[in-house]
């Protein structure tokens, strides 16, 4: 401390970086929205840096028969890919308005 | 090709352009707020260069945030850099803003006058004694610029100005989804929504909780 009753000291402590977040993680813990916004962060993190690892395909390549395939789709395929016989059954009929 | 395989990917893209664009626009934003809010009340040259500072921001500021980002992305072409020092140059006026906003009170404190009498020279308490004391809001601003940064991306992919297109990105594949709905194939659009709300909703709920972290009277 310098000056008179520590008037002249800087504010802001140069305390270290990990005891910061030490102290932002104890306040988190009694903010739920808080911590559900750090568990959403991390997840994404997370999937930034395995993401592609993670991924049971390759996110770039264009499967041409994926119904074929012995391990099906988790959530689905899209236009570039699907199978187009059982697209063609399910869509209902369209009337052009051109 | 496989929806969830490349709706977990996404976010490696995403967050790229998002975090290095926030960072960099963060680090200008603080330098400029420090040097346009700490000369502010200067006279002769300093005084010229804060007030250039402040009116180059409302120049950037009075344009729509997203049509400047698309006009930006247009003049130097599609692609992840361009997509970065656009979302960067974007986000650089509310850095300097909110900088600008706690010089103003960081220089009147007793400990810059303690500086002052010691010797220091303007340029060194600037950027020695108030730069570190008032780039406390810019640091809490950074996580909700991310949550913008990543929504901007998303939009310039959407409409086609952002990442090119097999590459993995939310906004893209929601473009690319989004006129199968129609037909019933509703997943393709959908779940890259969602994670992209998800995304944006927790690092705007991470930022509302670090600005009452820094705030000492909503911090107990």
């Amino acid at each position: 401390m310098n000056g008179v009753g520590g008037a002249l000291d800087a504010p802001a402590g140069r305390g270290s970086f990990a005891r910061g977040l030490r102290d932002f993680f104890l306040f988190a813990r009694r903010r739920p929205s808080v911590m559900f916004g750090l568990v959403i962060v991390g997840v994404t993190l997370f999937l930034a840096l395995l993401g592609p690892h993670v991924a049971p395909y390759d996110p770039e390549r264009a499967f041409l028969a994926p119904a074929c395939s012995r391990r099906p789709f988790s959530i689905g395929w899209e236009p570039m890919s699907r199978e187009w016989t059982s697209s063609l059954a399910r869509s209902p009929p369209r009337a052009s308005i051109c | 090709m496989d929806i969830f395989s490349r709706t977990i990917s996404a976010p490696r893209i995403d967050l790229l352009i998002a975090l290095v664009s926030s960072l960099i626009a963060f680090a200008a934003g603080v330098v400029l707020g420090v040097i346009s809010g700490y000369f502010a009340s200067s006279r002769g040259v300093a005084r010229f260069i804060s007030e250039g500072i402040m009116r180059c921001a409302d120049i950037l500021q009075a344009f729509p945030v997203f049509i400047f980002a698309l006009a930006l992305v247009g003049f130097r072409g599609p692609g992840t850099g361009n997509v970065i020092t656009a979302l960067a140059f974007l986000n650089i006026p509310y850095f300097l803003r909110v900088t600008r906003g706690a010089v103003f009170q960081v220089r009147e404190q007793p400990f810059i006058e303690a500086a002052r009498c010691a010797g220091n020279s303007e340029l060194r308490i600037a950027f020695v004694h108030v730069m570190p004391n008032s780039a406390g809001p810019a640091l809490a601003n950074i996580s909700p610029g991310i949550g913008f940064a990543i929504l901007l991306t998303s939009a310039l992919s959407f409409v086609g100005a952002g990442v090119p297109k097999p590459t993995p990105e939310w906004g893209s594949m929601i473009s690319i989804g989004a006129p199968n709905m129609i037909t019933g194939q509703w997943w393709t659009a959908f779940f890259p929504g969602v994670f992209l709300g998800l995304t944006v909703l927790g690092y705007a709920l991470c930022g509302d909780g670090l600005r009452d972290y820094i705030d000492p009277m909503k911090r107990r």
